[in-house]
């Protein structure tokens, strides 16, 4: 298995944003130190309540700077937000400046209110997120220019200045569930990955389909499939339940529009498991509407808390039942200590990750 | 006076763009422990033969987790080709990223060519520059613009400093106004440009700002032990430090065409100082004769900048230290001398 910190750099209490980076800069510095194969940061825009991470090359060129060798990457880009020019340049330009230690994540968007300011079009987003696959792979040709002619934007004779060190790009990385996505990215060489909010049991026969797909498409080197959630490893059991059990039932309060009366709340989160169940999937409308309740979240192991032992079994219990073989650890969540987020950060790379690193799912 | 380490990041042969980054980050270093102010880099696009820099903000993060007093910024973000929300964004993290340290340097843009693969429009470019600047105002102000708000602010309050370089009065009005720093580049006349700087140094004034602003001033600079060594070593490469501003080829003559075809448009507007820069660009002699780049031993760098600075109305010193094929040992001694020997001669020289 392999092992990511992941970031959503959710806003602290009593912490400014710099503050705030400082601690991400020394999570990661801790986690490279440790062997963590990945660190990956979301992008979201316009809740200061929430999370306080819009530019994922910032993250991946900063932390770049201050690490040796863990992999770094936004997880994902925001694609229909971007300009598809610049943000290919970018990437490009990261990956140099981390002399090839960039990944690239794309997703195509969730949440609607994001878009306007961007002028961007929701309805659309999925496809020019795969448009975007293409146009990278066509615009990062080694110094010549290049046409374009897709479906969202066309290009006639750009030359890119720089290309990524990662020939012919860094690796990609779309996370989905969408069936039709998945075959696109098992075709094209993309890792994939979720996050808890869709129940593993749903999840993994899909992913058993995109596993065969990847296998007929001929690649050489198994895909990467995440898994996303909070993870909290303290010395004994009783320990880190005292510690993360409450918080982690508070880690997600931002997913839904900020509401300093529960009642309220508890509406938000109601009307997004009805989107949800609209969509066909109960299953994510049941987590949605549990999200901030820890004794759900316990018993239905949507978050990992417990003594290195007990997370090295339930994550490969997990990964078994899931079909994942990336882990993607939230170690960051409410208002966890820093001394607490550090011990654990330890804890997981000296006596879990060992455990499981020679443990292959698929 | 203040100094910056200047940047267009030109690509250097024999190096990847990983390797010539590496390199950028060894200079930013030199400069951060010699007491350099600031250090700025250029936004240019699709220009593989020319520059590496298309995003400023990298360098500023790139360069600020590797140093610790250095100011650092684009000279600036095109501003009408980016997307101005994201672009708001970007700054304030990035200042957040460097704990108080960022500069904001605008401009709207020369190279008609850059628009195009943006889709933006070339002519009102000044227009959304100067929108830009009300509308980060707003933002970092705590307000909204369409019901927009930002995640995060900068640390700086209300806001990083911010340029905009030009020499257009009506803009310069508006910097003045607006306590904008302002700055011009090396192919301008400098006696010239004064004159345009003094009006906006009397506006500043009247505008009634605390402290003073600063006008920048960039060229290409090399300093050696001595006068002959800098010319043995320097010359030949800061005169050909500008040979990416023209398309590629290997013709002599068609290189002259280039520079004649560019020439023209300050031909057209009776710009005969910058007509004249663009033909000579890569002439050494002229190079010299007009001041367009500096080259000596600390005095002379010293002398002369003092000189020109005085001639060109700015306080604040722009230079370009890395050009041509200038090998590393060259640079990084260049750069020294000029932090220990030539800026403390110059620390408490105010031209205005």
């Amino acid at each position: 298995m392999k092992f990511a910190h992941f970031a959503h750099v959710w806003g602290k209490p009593g912490m400014t944003p710099a503050e705030r980076y400082k601690q991400l800069w020394r999570e990661l510095e801790l986690c490279d130190r440790l062997g963590f194969d990945y660190g990956f940061c979301v992008e979201h825009h316009f809740r200061p309540d929430e999370s306080w991470m819009s530019a994922p090359n910032l993250y991946a060129v900063s932390a770049g700077a201050r690490t040796k060798r863990i992999r770094l990457g936004g997880m994902g880009h925001i694609v229909p937000l971007h300009e598809p020019v610049r943000l290919a340049e970018e990437i490009a330009l990261a990956d140099q400046m981390l002399d090839g230690r960039l990944e690239v994540g794309l997703v195509p968007g969730i949440t609607p209110t994001n878009f306007p300011p961007f002028g961007a079009a929701y309805d659309t987003r999925r496809e020019e997120t795969l448009e975007f696959v293409g146009f990278m792979k066509t615009a990062f040709t080694e110094g010549k220019g290049f046409d374009f002619d897709g479906k969202f934007h066309q290009y006639k004779n750009v030359k890119l200045s720089v290309n990524p060190a990662q020939r012919p790009h860094p690796p990609l990385w779309i996370e989905t569930r969408d069936p039709a996505t998945l075959e696109f990215c098992a075709k094209n060489g993309i890792n994939s990955g979720y996050f808890l909010v869709f129940p593993r049991e749903h999840a993994a026969p899909r992913y058993r389909t995109y596993l065969e797909q990847w296998k007929a498409a001929g690649h050489k080197r198994k895909p990467n499939i995440a898994y996303c959630t909070v993870v909290y490893v303290d010395k004994t059991d009783k320990k880190a339940m005292d510690v993360a059990h409450t918080r982690a039932g508070r880690a997600y309060a931002g997913f839904f529009p900020p509401a300093s009366d529960p009642k309220v709340l508890r509406e938000h989160q109601l009307r997004q498991a009805e989107m949800f169940r609209q969509r066909g999937e109960p299953g994510a409308a049941e987590v949605m509407a549990n999200l901030l309740d820890p004794e759900y979240l316990k018993e239905k192991e949507l978050v990992i808390i417990g003594s290195p032992d007990t997370v090295a079994q339930k994550l490969k219990d997990q990964a078994e039942e899931g079909v994942f073989n990336t882990f993607f650890g939230e170690f960051n969540f409410a208002d966890l200590p820093e001394e607490n987020l550090m011990s654990s950060i330890k804890l997981f790379g000296e006596q879990v990750m060992p455990q499981l690193r020679d443990y292959e799912p698929f | 006076m203040k100094f910056a380490h200047f940047a267009h990041v030109w690509a250097k042969p024999g190096m990847t763009p990983a390797q010539r980054y590496a390199q950028l980050w060894r200079e930013l270093q030199l400069c951060d422990e010699l007491g350099f102010e600031y250090a700025f880099c250029v936004e240019h696009h699709f220009s593989p033969h020319e520059s590496w820099m298309s995003a400023p903000n990298l360098f500023a993060v790139g360069g600020g987790a590797r140093t610790k007093n250095l100011r650092l910024g684009g000279m600036g973000y095109v501003v009408p080709i980016h997307h101005p929300v994201r672009l708001a964004e970007e700054i304030a993290t990035a200042d957040q990223m460097l704990d108080g340290r960022l500069e904001i340097g605008l401009v709207s843009g020369v190279s008609p060519n850059m628009f195009v693969p943006f889709r933006k429009d070339y002519a009102t470019r000044r227009d959304k520059t100067i929108e830009f600047v009300k509308s980060i105002k707003t933002l970092y102000g705590g307000g909204t613009i369409n019901g927009t708000i930002l995640s995060i602010k900068p640390v700086q309050t209300p806001h990083p400093p911010i340029w905009l370089e030009t020499r257009d009065p009506a803009t310069l009005e508006f910097c003045a106004e607006e306590g904008l720093n302002t700055g011009y580049f090396m192919v301008f006349s400098r006696s010239e440009t004064a004159v345009k700087y003094r009006v906006y140094l009397d506006q500043w004034k009247k505008a009634g700002h605390a402290k003073k602003p600063n006008i920048a001033y960039s060229t290409v600079i090399y300093v050696d032990e001595t006068d002959e060594k800098a010319m043995k070593n320097g010359l030949k490469d800061a005169a050909a430090a500008y040979r990416g501003f023209f398309p590629a080829t290997g013709d002599e003559a068609e290189l002259k065409k280039f520079q004649d075809v560019q020439a023209r448009k300050y031909d057209e507007v009776g710009d005969t100082f910058a007509a004249a820069a663009i033909r000579g660009l890569l002439d050494p002699d002229h190079l010299l004769a007009t001041d367009m780049i500096v080259v000596g031993s600390p005095d002379t760098v010293a002398k002369k900048l003092k000189a020109l600075a005085v001639e060109g109305m700015f306080n604040t010193y722009l230079g370009e230290f890395n050009f041509g094929a200038l090998p590393e040992e060259h640079l990084m001694r260049s750069i020294r001398l000029f932090g220990t020997e030539v800026m403390p001669k110059l620390r408490d020289f105010e031209p205005f």
